[in-house]
């Protein structure tokens, strides 16, 4: 693992690796950042020129060379190295010449400068890109041919021809042909350098995850190894413990278990002695009782007949008090109606007795009549005395008339004298009707009550019927039951007798028991038990 | 300085770098041949007078019509050439340079 590890940390890349990926891009930025650096200091050095040549040309030099320079250091300035950034470097590196060419006009050495136009371009190399060289190329071949077609003789005085153009445009095409090689080149091997410094850092990030991954799947490994033999121990211990555990559990069981065994045995002794008791004693029981229940048959049979003959009694009784009551109903009945004709007769002297009020009310009217009949006889015999002889004969009438009102009034008096004692008779009449007619309701009530008893002595001997017939069922069935008892204790004595027999062998079962669990427990207090 | 929405940064860049090329190519020297082109037509007739009065020498005809070929001083030629009037441009064989050599002035 450290040899792994040694041979990781020298192939790892520096921690500056990184920035190289990108160095193209770095070499382009300060490129570009050096040609707006080169385009200013040659434009103070071409001013320095003029100065010392006193060619008086530093207008031209200075307008043009910040006109050309503006692009190229805005591009530094904003920090772009992009392609249009590199492009425009180009035409610094045709016009800076051009300024020189410029610069020495007229000079011997005018033609010499032309050599820095491929230096110019040569110089662009430092961007990485022929864009700006094929910039600069085809500026100066534009400048020349352009001059060419605007004004030949101005390019090469005396001599100027297509074909000088021709040969200049093929040297500076040429020079253009294998910078741009060379730039492609160039670019492709940092592009290369690039991928693979890229895939190197790749492979070094995987080869470093690959270690981390191996050095925690070790790391794992160990602590798994260090869990297993932590765990092998503990669950030796673990082991040693459950088997003591178990061992003293055994032990403990095995004591518990003959305590129990042994205080089980005992009970079962002790109620093996009491059963064999309470069977003897039972036994005894049942056979008291069998012959108490013989005796019991016995006596209920009697009391069965006793009772059927009391109900042959009462059943007689009952037909009895059935006829006592047939006659009572039917004294009933003629005391009822000896009532009614004692309430008529009563109603009939009643009615008698107000016949003779009202023939005393006649006998006033007639007295009154004759009263009356008398004062009008008094006052014809006076008014026929008023009259004389013409009222003799009515004088007569009228004492006719008088004699007869004292007639009336005898007779009167007669007929009331008799209506006093009729009424007299029937006020008595009537008096003892009442204390018949009372007599009467007296025996009425006297037969309604002796009915009434009657019927309830006939229900009552009806229920003491039944009653008598249910004792007798009921007897008869004490019987059969004592009957029952009787076998039954039989039976009993015969079971506890068995019960006898299986509690004795209960008792040898007991003991038998308790030997087996001495030796149970005498293997499991061993230690063969516990190796088992 | 942020990109254009379209590459208008190059091709302004080459006008400037024509016109700079153009510009230093026509440039009039100090001393030297000089091409004068008279801005109004009435005004070629009194380029050699200008001239003359400068102490340049004439050398020709120009390429341009009413234009003169002059070898002379910069200076002493602006001096007589009032604005605008008469523009001074570089003669030919002025942009690369030769071995061809003017006379002393006048």
């Amino acid at each position: 693992m450290t040899r792994l590890s040694a041979t990781l940390a020298r192939f790892r890349p520096h921690p500056s690796a990184q920035p190289t990926l990108d160095s193209l891009e770095t070499m382009r930025r300060r490129g570009v950042q050096l040609w707006a650096l080169i385009g200013w200091v040659s434009l103070a050095l071409l001013l320095v020129g003029n100065a010392i040549l006193h060619t008086g040309v530093w207008l031209p030099l200075l307008v043009i060379g910040t006109l050309v320079n503006i692009g190229p250091t805005m591009m530094a300035l904003a920090g772009r190295h992009d392609s249009e950034a590199r492009t425009l470097i180009g035409a610094s590196a045709a016009v800076i010449p051009a300024m020189l060419v410029f610069l020495l006009k007229g000079h011997p050495w005018q033609m010499d400068a032309h050599m820095y136009f491929f230096v110019g371009m040569a110089a662009l190399v430092v961007l990485a890109d022929w864009r700006p060289i094929a910039f600069a190329t085809v500026l100066t071949a534009c400048h020349h041919i352009s001059l060419e077609w605007f004004a030949p003789e101005w390019v090469f005085s005396g001599t100027g021809n297509v074909g000088r153009i021709l040969f200049h445009v093929v040297a500076v095409g040429l020079q253009f042909g294998v910078l741009a090689a060379l730039t492609v080149q160039l670019e492709r091997l940092f592009l290369g350098q690039q991928a693979a410094l890229r895939r190197s850092h790749e492979l070094t990030e995987a080869a470093e995850e690959g270690q981390r991954q191996t050095e925690r799947a070790m790391e794992l490994a160990r602590l798994a190894e260090a869990d297993a033999a932590r765990e092998r121990r503990e669950r030796a211990e673990q082991a040693t413990r459950i088997a003591q555990a178990r061992r003293a559990e055994l032990v403990g069981i095995a004591n518990e278990f003959e305590r129990s065994v042994t205080s089980v045995i005992k009970a079962i002794g002790e109620a093996t002695e009491r059963l064999e008791q309470a069977a003897v004693q039972l036994e005894d029981i049942t056979q008291s009782t069998t012959a108490e229940a013989d005796q019991v048959a016995a006596g209920a049979g009697r009391a069965a007949s006793d009772i059927a003959q009391v109900a042959s009694s009462i059943r007689t009784l009952s037909e009895s008090v059935q006829t006592i009551a047939i006659a009572a109903d039917r004294q009933s009945v003629l005391t009822e109606t000896a009532s009614s004709e004692a309430k008529r007769s009563v109603q009939t002297v009643a009615m008698l007795e107000e016949h003779a009020v009202q023939i005393e009310g006649f006998l006033a009217d007639i007295r009154k009549i004759a009263a009356q009949t008398n004062l009008l006889a008094l006052n014809a015999t006076i008014e026929a005395a008023r009259a004389g002889d013409a009222g003799r004969g009515f004088a007569v009438v009228a004492g006719e008339v008088k004699t007869l009102s004292a007639d009336t009034t005898r007779a009167s008096d007669r007929i009331g004298s008799l209506i006093s004692g009729i009424r007299e008779g029937v006020a008595d009449t009537s008096d003892k009707l009442r204390s018949v007619n009372g007599a009467i309701g007296q025996v009425s009530l006297a037969a309604s009550g002796i009915a009434t008893a009657v019927a309830e002595q006939r229900h009552t001997a009806q229920d003491v019927d039944a009653c008598a017939a249910r004792a007798a069922t009921t007897a008869d069935e004490v019987e059969r039951r004592i009957a029952d008892v009787a076998h039954a204790g039989g039976k009993a004595t015969s079971l506890s007798a068995s019960v006898t027999r299986s509690a004795a062998d209960l008792s040898v079962s007991a003991r038998d028991l308790l030997s087996s669990t001495d030796r149970f427990v005498s293997f499991l207090q061993s230690d063969h038990a516990v190796a088992a | 300085m942020r990109r254009t929405p379209f590459p208008i940064l190059i091709p302004l860049q080459a006008v400037v770098a024509v016109l700079a090329v153009l510009g230093l190519a026509l440039w009039p020297p100090a001393k030297g041949a000089i091409l004068l082109i008279p801005m109004l037509q009435n005004n070629a007739a009194s380029l050699v007078p200008l001239a003359r009065a400068s102490g340049a020498l004439l050398v020709g005809n120009g390429p341009l019509p009413g234009s003169l070929v002059v070898l002379g001083d910069r200076a002493r030629l602006l001096r007589r050439v009032r604005a605008w009037n008469v523009i001074l441009l570089s003669a030919p064989a002025a942009g690369c340079g030769d071995d061809r050599r003017f006379g002393t002035p006048a």
